[in-house]
């Protein structure tokens, strides 16, 4: 029921993504000129991270990345931040912790033809990271043979685990060099190694740990380098539109 | 040129619309969590009854009582026409000493008791699986040591050194003859 209700809304919100790209290539049937082949880079930033700290997730994380712009379809990317989880049961005082730095490194490709500033962008991403993790349960007791302390704390387990992600996102350009993005991922786990008593419940950067996963970000981009400066293909572009 | 900042204006709200619909989206996403835990989550440790010749699980007709040292509760009281034990473990010891109990009356009334004590030598660990789920104590068992003054059974073997949610037989008493 709540997933049915779930992908109703990510549908929308890719549609409405795609009526935004779609709408603006209307506007100009002009021949779409080449960019140049090295189109500067970006580093970023996730909002999503920070809001869902401030409102207490259940895990939150810190990320930033760059990027490289080839033609204005392949960018290479690199992202890097921090996962957090600090959990209480829900029927219970078992509490989880995790505090740990994640990896990403893969390619988006843009297949909005037109360099008209917006983007849609289909990517994948290989994500690891190495972590350590802290369970306890304060009332864990044996019932039969009562003659020992209650309570059980095991403290930085070894974890690490590798995934995959395939995202799908759309970006427009703000103002000068300022962009705001979206992304939609799905994760699939690939390896993971953990302690003989049980597998974390939160995996920096990959989410609540189980075999796949969904997630996303919001994310501000500046444009660096030589993106600052328009490039040939953008102004060709804004000639045609004022025309 | 009022038309080029027209046409970024409705694109910035495009733009900012299917950003707040996709943060709703991605916030419902990270609400809807279910408490997945085990139902299945009893960890004991079974022990099966057997007859050492013909190799077949046999039936306890005596009443079984089984204590164990470290502990006054009685971990099985007068259970009858069994074939398997499930039986708790301890959390934190290395071993346990059970002492199982088979009494009964003969056919002239006379009522009569025998037992055979084991000490299972055994690792615990626990194990979790969510904070949302109990913490349970897992159980690998290294060996067992039997004291058989009775002489009832031939051997006592491991067969799943694990104890853990599996619910397989741990230990086989191989009874001699017609010991049930």
């Amino acid at each position: 029921m709540h997933h049915s209700r779930t992908s109703r809304y990510i549908c929308a919100a890719v549609l409405i993504s795609l009526s935004c790209l779609t709408g603006s290539a209307r506007e100009k049937e002009a021949p779409i000129p080449k960019a140049p082949l090295f189109c500067g880079a970006a580093v970023f930033a996730d909002l999503s991270g920070p809001v869902m700290k401030a409102v207490g997730a259940r895990f939150d994380q810190l990320e930033v990345g760059a990027r490289l712009n080839f033609r204005d379809h392949y960018f290479p990317i690199c992202e890097l931040g921090i996962g957090e989880s600090n959990r209480e049961g829900r029927e219970n005082n078992n509490q989880f912790h995790t505090r740990a730095p994640y990896y990403r490194v893969g390619m988006d490709y843009n297949i909005n033809r037109k360099h008209n500033g917006n983007r849609l962008m289909v990517g994948l991403r290989y994500g690891f990271t190495g972590f350590k993790y802290d369970f306890s349960d304060p009332e864990f007791a044996d019932p039969v043979w009562t003659s020992g302390t209650p309570g059980l704390s095991m403290k930085n387990m070894k974890a690490k685990t590798g995934w995959l992600e395939a995202s799908i996102g759309c970006e427009t350009k703000l103002w000068s060099f300022i962009r705001l993005g979206w992304n939609f991922r799905f994760k699939m786990r690939l390896h993971q190694s953990a302690n003989a008593s049980g597998e974390p419940y939160y995996t920096p950067g990959f989410g609540k740990n189980g075999s796949s996963t969904f997630g996303g970000t919001v994310n501000l981009i500046f444009d660096v380098g030589k993106t600052i400066k328009k490039t040939k293909a953008e102004i060709v572009n804004e000639v045609i539109s004022e025309k | 040129m009022r038309n080029t900042m027209k046409g970024h204006w409705n694109k910035c709200r495009k733009a900012m619309g299917a950003l707040l619909i996709f943060s709703f989206s991605h916030f419902l996403i990270l609400s809807c969590e279910g408490i997945d835990c085990t139902l299945d989550n009893v960890v004991a440790m079974k022990i099966g009854f057997y007859n050492s010749e013909s190799k077949v699980a046999v039936s306890i007709t005596d009443a079984v009582d089984v204590t164990a040292e470290g502990t006054d509760s009685l971990l099985l009281n007068q259970e009858r026409n069994v074939q398997t034990l499930s039986l708790p473990m301890s959390y934190w010891q290395e071993a346990d000493t059970l002492r199982l109990q088979f009494s009964g009356s003969d056919e002239e009334g006379n009522s009569y008791a025998y037992h055979i004590v084991l000490r299972i030598n055994k690792t615990n660990l626990p194990h979790f699986e969510s904070p949302d789920c109990p913490t349970v104590m897992f159980h690998e068992i290294s060996s067992i040591d039997y004291d058989d003054p009775y002489k009832l059974a031939d051997s006592i073997v491991v067969d799943n050194p694990t104890v853990n949610y599996a619910s397989l037989e741990n230990v086989k008493i191989y009874l001699r003859g017609s010991a049930d």
